[in-house]
């Protein structure tokens, strides 16, 4: 038969295996309803390194679980080498020459480093003895090999972090891997140590083996990488080129949304204002880390305050202070002008405070329990819902199916497990259940993170309508479109600080945002930093 | 298909979630199985197995001195269940019920073999007495739980053996022991201290009325009131009850003072109706009973009757066959055993369940 040359030459490419691993159309659902990554097409090339950069939650750990096979894709298919393939667990992606190294090590500290290496794979005397001698031989080669330097008989217990990593990547050497996956390696790293992974993962690609980094250190990702795939809220926004796209450019891609819906024609004014939420001087100190640094702001009545910053700056605690899901570092908290700092959190939320988690899952509702006990935690003890000891079941029952209905939950029955139902739904009732504490204050913290857009939607709508009413809410979040699209003022953390402060929503810019997320720019107290926490 | 339309318009009606319908079917499931596996062993053991079958499960109905011998059986086990099941909702695995049978019964027979008036005072002051021990030591148990979060499970074992030593202790060196007796027991108990048998032709007392008045108690205190709201709420997720402004370490004292309670409660009725001194020299076993039934109903106190009622009558049934044939009665542990096993595993069925739900969630998510 005869072919046209070009085609020839394609089909030889295929089959050399221009891509060592491909993914087509990814979708991951978990059992509870969570989706945790849409739609994902990306292809591997043999002998690279390729980054994935996204923010905490957007799917790229769930992604490598399907790779390395600990997890199973609901949908989409993956081929390795050309060949189709489906791990039903991580032996199989081990055996195939897929080897991880996850964030936390899975060493055993009693250990040798031999030892360690060859667990599971050990090389066997008369077939059921380890035969530790060529174990200790082997395991050094490989490691001199690779210019790793380790005394392959030293304990785990004795290795510094930055030698334990290395057992690690040891480890899916030995098995012969091909594709290594390195969870955030750096950050637990010095900086010294980062610079020699860089020097040994530049050798690996060279001796033809593909990298799969995952980090959030996007000067790293740059610096190291190929190429870089950016992914945010379980979908793949693109693969680029690693000298091609600018820091600016892969933060936009990160930390933005698609514009969401503009909300400006809901806001209506409140004519009174006053001081709803004060936050003065909040200090914490967890393990010897100044968490957060005497932060004070005040939150108005009728006003949607944003707190906007890169996850893992302090947001999260301080929320949990404001609350009391932990300890006061210093510093006081006052509601409508009463001093709530030392109040338990019953007297704290009697005082008008309410609470959207971030962890929907696991403080903001009680899975096993049913939509109805859900829905009323907060306000069963509301004097129309009960009689003497007793709840009055019908009015309780009545209470939630209008909830139900006004926050539009799709369910057929409210006595249902609410982790039967899907993301956006779950969160959809806890929105529910704080509004209908009718609070001076909420604190929403994340409230759409993770969950479909047209549940996140009606959740900002729900949240403006409060604002009308006059309450005053603290929106936490780190998708700055949401922050933008739904505040009248906006703070930046970074660092335990209060970074920036901009007050004009007309001037709200996403990239002047984004350089204070990041850390590259930073107000003064006398340029305006200050200026936030008077009213 | 008729059924089944019928049987979905039915459900809809009652408003019964697919949960519910998966449980009942999970537990009819495992009764058959642990049936069939009963037969099986019968076969093994005995010259007629069905017929021997047969009689277990009908001897009971057959004369009213055994079914009044079920209902005997079933009592202090569905206490114990009561007592162990509210513990077990708070998501507290504890043990101490076993204990608290043995020391209860010392302190409501120190109260028994005493001289106090007649009518209904003396048998309530027994009750009482075991009551507040009970309450009392559970409510110890509780504290350690909720401020220093012990491992329940190793501590209440362990007090187990501890109680059982200061029982047997208090029973012979406190002068509750009758020297003059063969074996190790105390005094007798005063006749007005005993409770009346209420259905005549059995050994049934008051204390059945007790139990059933105990099972709706702790069912409307569970499902019906505020208290029993937050203390379900606590003990499915304790990190959201406080997050919601629940006082989690009220709720874990208040639930363990009760299940104290019950406890004593349910030795010392037990006692009052069908021994005339202790003699409870090793703890009882009628705890760890209580435990399993608890664990077989999945802590709901309706439940809790019918599967320590089913485990009497099975046992009954068993003990008819033993006397005239040489199958033991242990056969009922096989039962016993394999419904546990199958009622508890998280796993079994769960295949189906899980299927039914990703179903769901695709069709919300990406649908």
């Amino acid at each position: 038969m005869h072919f046209p040359p070009e085609y020839k030459q394609r089909k030889e490419r295929r089959l050399l295996g221009d891509y060592i691993l491909e993914l087509n159309q990814i979708d991951k659902v978990y059992g509870n309803g969570v989706v945790a990554n849409r739609d994902i097409n990306i292809s591997f090339r043999k002998g690279e390194i390729h980054s994935i950069v996204g923010e905490n939650g957007a799917g790229k750990s769930t992604l490598m679980k399907i790779i390395f096979g600990i997890e199973q894709p609901s949908s989409g298919t993956m081929k390795y080498k050309g060949r189709e393939v489906r791990f039903s667990g991580s032996q199989e992606a081990i055996n195939a020459g897929i080897g991880m190294v996850h964030q936390h090590f899975m060493l055993i500290p009693s250990y040798t480093v031999a030892d360690s290496i060859i667990l599971g794979n050990e090389p066997r005397k008369m077939k059921i003895f380890t035969d530790y001698k060529t174990a200790v031989k082997r395991t050094q080669e490989l490691s001199d090999q690779y210019q790793f330097d380790i005394d392959v008989t030293k304990k785990i217990s004795e290795l510094s972090v930055g030698e334990k990593q290395k057992v690690e990547i040891l480890k899916t050497l030995y098995r012969n891997a091909e594709i290594i996956i390195l969870d955030e390696p750096t950050s637990v790293l010095t900086p010294q140590e980062t610079e020699l992974l860089f020097q040994q993962l530049t050798h690996f690609k060279e001796t033809g083996h593909t990298i799969l980094f995952i980090s959030h250190k996007l000067n790293e990702v740059k610096r190291i990488s190929d190429r870089v795939t950016i992914m945010r809220n379980g979908v793949d926004k693109g693969t680029y080129d690693a000298d091609k796209i600018s820091l600016d450019e892969m933060a936009r891609l990160i930390v933005g949304r698609e514009v969401v819906e503009d909300y400006s024609h809901l806001r209506k004014e409140v004519s009174e204002k006053k001081n709803i939420l004060e936050v003065k001087d909040i200090s914490l100190e967890q393990n010897g880390v100044q968490i957060l640094d005497k932060v004070s702001f005040a939150v108005k009545s009728g006003e949607i305050l944003g707190i906007a910053g890169v996850q893992g700056n302090g947001q999260s605690e301080l929320v949990r202070c404001i609350t009391g899901l932990i300890d006061y570092g210093t510093g006081t908290t006052a509601v409508d002008g009463k001093d709530i700092t030392y109040l338990n959190i019953y007297d704290k939320r009697k005082s008008g405070l309410a609470y959207i988690p971030e962890d929907r899952m696991e403080d903001g509702t009680a899975g096993a329990a049913s939509i109805t006990d859900n829905m009323i935690s907060t306000f069963y003890e509301r004097e129309d819902l009960n009689k003497g000891p007793f709840l009055l079941l019908n009015n309780v029952q009545n209470e939630v199916e209008m909830l139900i209905d006004k926050f539009s939950v799709k369910t057929k029955n409210a006595k249902q497990r609410i982790d039967s139902l899907s993301g956006g739904n779950i969160q959809k009732v806890v929105v529910a259940r704080e509004y209908r504490t009718e609070p001076k204050c909420l604190i929403a913290e994340q409230p759409v993170h993770g969950i479909d857009i047209g549940s996140a939607e009606f959740i900002h709508t729900q949240l403006i309508e409060l604002r009308n009413q006059g309450a005053g809410i603290l929106l936490v979040s780190a998708d700055i479109n949401e922050v933008i699209n739904l505040c009248d003022r906006i703070l930046v953390m970074y660092e335990g600080k209060i970074a920036g402060c901009f007050d004009d929503p007309s001037k709200f810019d996403e990239k002047e945002l984004g350089l204070y997320m990041l850390g590259v720019k930073k107000q003064e107290e006398e340029q305006g930093g200050v200026h936030c926490e008077q009213v | 298909m008729c059924i089944v339309s019928r049987f979905k318009a039915l459900k809809e009606q009652l408003s019964i979630t697919n949960e519910f319908v998966f449980k009942i079917v999970k537990i009819l499931i495992s009764i058959l199985i642990a049936l069939g596996i009963t037969f099986i062993v019968l076969a093994l053991v005995s010259d007629h197995p069905l017929e021997n079958f047969i009689t277990i499960l009908t001897a009971p109905v057959k004369k009213l001195r055994y079914f009044g011998n079920v209902i005997e059986m079933m009592i202090p086990v569905a206490f114990a269940g009561l007592s162990a099941a509210l513990l077990f909702k708070m998501g507290v695995f504890n043990l101490f019920v076993e204990g608290l049978y043995y020391i209860c019964g010392v302190a409501c027979a120190a109260v028994a073999i005493q001289q106090i008036g007649g009518g209904a005072l003396h048998p309530l002051l027994c009750i009482l007495a075991a009551c507040l021990l009970g309450s009392v030591l559970m409510g110890g148990t509780g504290f350690l739980k909720a401020k220093y979060n012990t491992n329940e499970v190793v501590s209440t074992l362990m007090l187990n053996s501890i109680v059982l030593g200061v029982g047997l202790f208090c029973l012979k060196r406190t002068g509750l022991q009758d020297e003059e007796f063969a074996a190790i027991a105390s005094k007798v108990f005063q006749d007005s201290a005993k409770l009346n048998v209420i259905f005549g032709g059995t050994r049934i007392t008051i204390s059945f009325i007790f139990l059933i008045l105990t099972a709706i108690f702790v069912y409307v205190l569970m499902y019906r009131t505020k208290l029993g709201y937050s203390i379900r709420i606590t003990g499915i997720n304790s990190k959201f009850a406080h997050y919601s402004g629940i006082n989690v370490f009220a709720m874990y004292m208040i639930v363990h003072l009760i299940s104290g309670c019950i406890a004593g409660l349910g030795v010392s009725t037990e006692l009052l109706s069908l021994y005339d001194r202790f003699q409870w020299t090793n703890l009882p076993g009628l705890g760890w009973d209580g435990i399993l039934m608890a664990t077989l109903a999945d802590n709901h106190p309706v439940g809790i009757l019918i599967a320590s009622f089913g485990i009497a009558y099975l046992k009954k049934g068993a003990e008819v066959v033993s006397l005239t044939t040489n199958v033991p009665v242990e056969i009922i542990s096989i039962v016993q055993a394999i419904l546990v096993l199958l009622v508890s595993s998280q796993r079994f069925l769960v295949r189906f369940r899980e299927k039914k739900l990703l179903k769901e969630g695709m069709k919300h998510e990406l649908g």
